[in-house]
């Protein structure tokens, strides 16, 4: 083999090998079932508030109706069939079921039926609720897909509870209630999760340079100044130009680097440090509280399982 | 007993590494094809090349809830846009009611439901009217027609959803725009956030096109 050619080859065999060791890798499903308890218990939450007001979101004289969201839709392929259901009797069955379903899925209760279950109800609501939608939801939606391809309830769960009593009358089903041990299944998951929060932060870094307010910096004084999305008076910032540019440049900065920050192990964690501190301050200053906490929990994907495997884990005797 | 250390890891055949491998990239495709289409947009829309990009994924994109430009406050933080909504009751009496109101939607979420609402109705709006001189048989004309009809319908469905919670007269919705304070607006004249100089009802009549309108 002549030498480009062998270059040529070489590239691709070594590609293949990282390839396969990045999705391939089996690992432990420990952060996501940290994750699932966290975002099944934030899904939990978004379900029982908008229970306070079912009728007025999806009923036959919500705010957008079921006609209005269907032609909404009509040129894409989007599609939901609570846009054809009128009965206030039929609604509140459906969202109570969804309730109880997403109940199972945080508590890890028959999790390979109530996390795709969980999910797809969740799916069902996105395409109803068109125009009622923000962060928040894109978030939860996109978390929970990807748990449900994982054996996110096989630890800190009712699964992984029941499969310890199976365990000592017989074998389980190692479907239904999968172990804790690492898995194809669970690395990967946690791949896509983490690439497509990558993708998010990236993508949201580029729409801001877009703008003229995160390049001058007063992009965050704009922010703190708007008294709809102000959930506490930050506007004393305004006499300290240089801090409410800084934090300007650095989320921008942050946002498009995250990407590249995030992978090694020198920069993570400061990288999830600052994650916490930009969506703990959007959660406490500007009014999304349940966005900057579901970002927060989104970012844990990227907490290596083999430190949440020793929570709960007692000291070895002496 | 703990079984974990008992269960192998399932070593997958190559056919199926490949079989995963494929789903991942086209799964991974529908993930970035849409914010590249979003972020690609122009005036005259977004990117050809980002539209044929994302056209074989579409379906996926859409139904998955995938379609997101993942612009938050971009790109620049802009101001709020409310609803005002007045009708007269059943015992003649003016009522108005602005949303979102944070006093009687509670929690948080709610509030902030509403409020997508009220961003949503403004960002579909299209003014009433168009300049006489767009012909009615142009791109402009029918484009016009179409977004006009798909706010008036959302802006229909809110006034009939006020109308089934409080009954009296039909409602009238106005958008109204709450603008945040300049810097130096704020630091010489002290002016307070919900100061009604920050407040401007917006028109639905405005032509689209400022420049050309007579």
């Amino acid at each position: 083999m002549n030498k480009p050619s062998r270059w040529i080859a070489n590239y691709f065999t070594e590609l293949t090998t990282l390839w396969d060791r990045f999705w391939f890798t089996p690992t432990a499903p420990h952060t996501l079932a940290a994750i699932r308890i966290a975002i099944g218990l934030m899904l939990l939450y978004t379900h029982l508030v908008l229970a306070s007001q079912l009728l007025a979101f999806v009923g036959t004289d919500a705010w957008v109706t079921t006609d209005t969201v269907r032609q909404l839709h009509e040129n894409d392929y989007a599609w939901s069939y609570l846009w054809y259901v009128d009965s206030p009797a039929i609604l509140w069955t459906h969202h109570l079921v969804t309730i109880a379903v997403t109940i199972c899925f945080a508590c890890g209760f028959l999790t390979r039926l109530t996390a795709p279950a969980a999910w797809f109800l969740q799916l069902m609501y996105m395409h109803r609720l068109t125009g009622a939608l923000f962060g928040l939801d894109q978030m939860t939606t996109m978390i929970t897909m990807y748990l449900m391809l994982t054996p996110c309830g096989s630890v800190w769960s009712v699964d992984a509870w029941l499969r310890r009593r199976r365990l000592a009358t017989g074998q389980p089903s190692r479907w239904w209630l999968p172990s804790a041990s690492p898995s194809i299944a669970a690395n990967i998951g946690t791949r896509l999760m983490q690439l497509h929060l990558c993708v998010i932060y990236l993508f949201g870094g580029v729409s801001k340079m877009r703008g003229e307010m995160w390049w001058d910096g007063t992009a965050t004084w704009f922010a703190v100044s708007n008294y709809e999305y102000q959930s506490m008076n930050m506007t004393w910032i305004v006499h300290y130009p240089i801090l409410f540019a800084a934090l300007s440049h650095a989320t921008v900065l942050w946002e498009t680097f995250y990407c590249a920050l995030v992978w090694p192990r020198l920069t993570r964690p400061w990288v999830l440090l600052t994650a916490v501190m930009v969506h703990g301050g959007i959660a406490m200053f500007l009014g999304m509280i349940t966005f900057g906490v579901t970002m927060i929990i989104a970012n844990a994907i990227f907490i290596p399982a083999a430190i949440l495997q020793t929570v709960g884990q007692r000291p070895p005797k002496a | 007993m703990n079984d974990d250390t008992l269960s192998p890891p399932f070593a997958p055949p190559r056919w199926l590494k490949i079989a995963i491998s494929i789903a991942v990239v086209v799964h991974l495709w529908a993930v970035v094809a849409e914010p590249i289409r979003f972020s690609t947009r122009g005036p005259g829309g977004p990117s050809p090349a980002a539209s044929i990009f994302r056209a074989p994924v579409g379906r996926y994109v859409d139904f998955l809830y995938l379609s997101h430009g993942y612009a938050f406050f971009a790109p620049d933080p802009g101001p709020s846009h409310l609803v005002e909504a007045s009708w007269t009751d059943a015992d003649g009496q003016p009522q108005t009611e602005t949303f979102p109101d944070r006093t009687n939607q509670w929690p948080r979420l709610l509030y902030h439901r509403h409020f997508m609402l009220t961003e949503f109705l403004h960002n579909l709006h299209e003014p009433q009217s168009l300049p006489p001189d767009v012909p009615r048989d142009s791109v402009i004309f029918r484009e016009w027609r179409s977004g006009r009809d798909r706010y008036e319908m959302i802006r229909d469905g809110f006034a009939n959803h006020l109308q089934h919670v409080h009954g009296g007269s039909a409602v009238q919705i106005d958008r109204v725009e709450h603008r945040m304070p300049g810097i130096p607006e704020f630091i010489e004249e002290q002016i307070d956030l919900e100061h009604e100089r920050l407040y401007l009802t917006l028109p639905d009549g405005l032509p689209a096109f400022d420049g050309i309108a007579p």
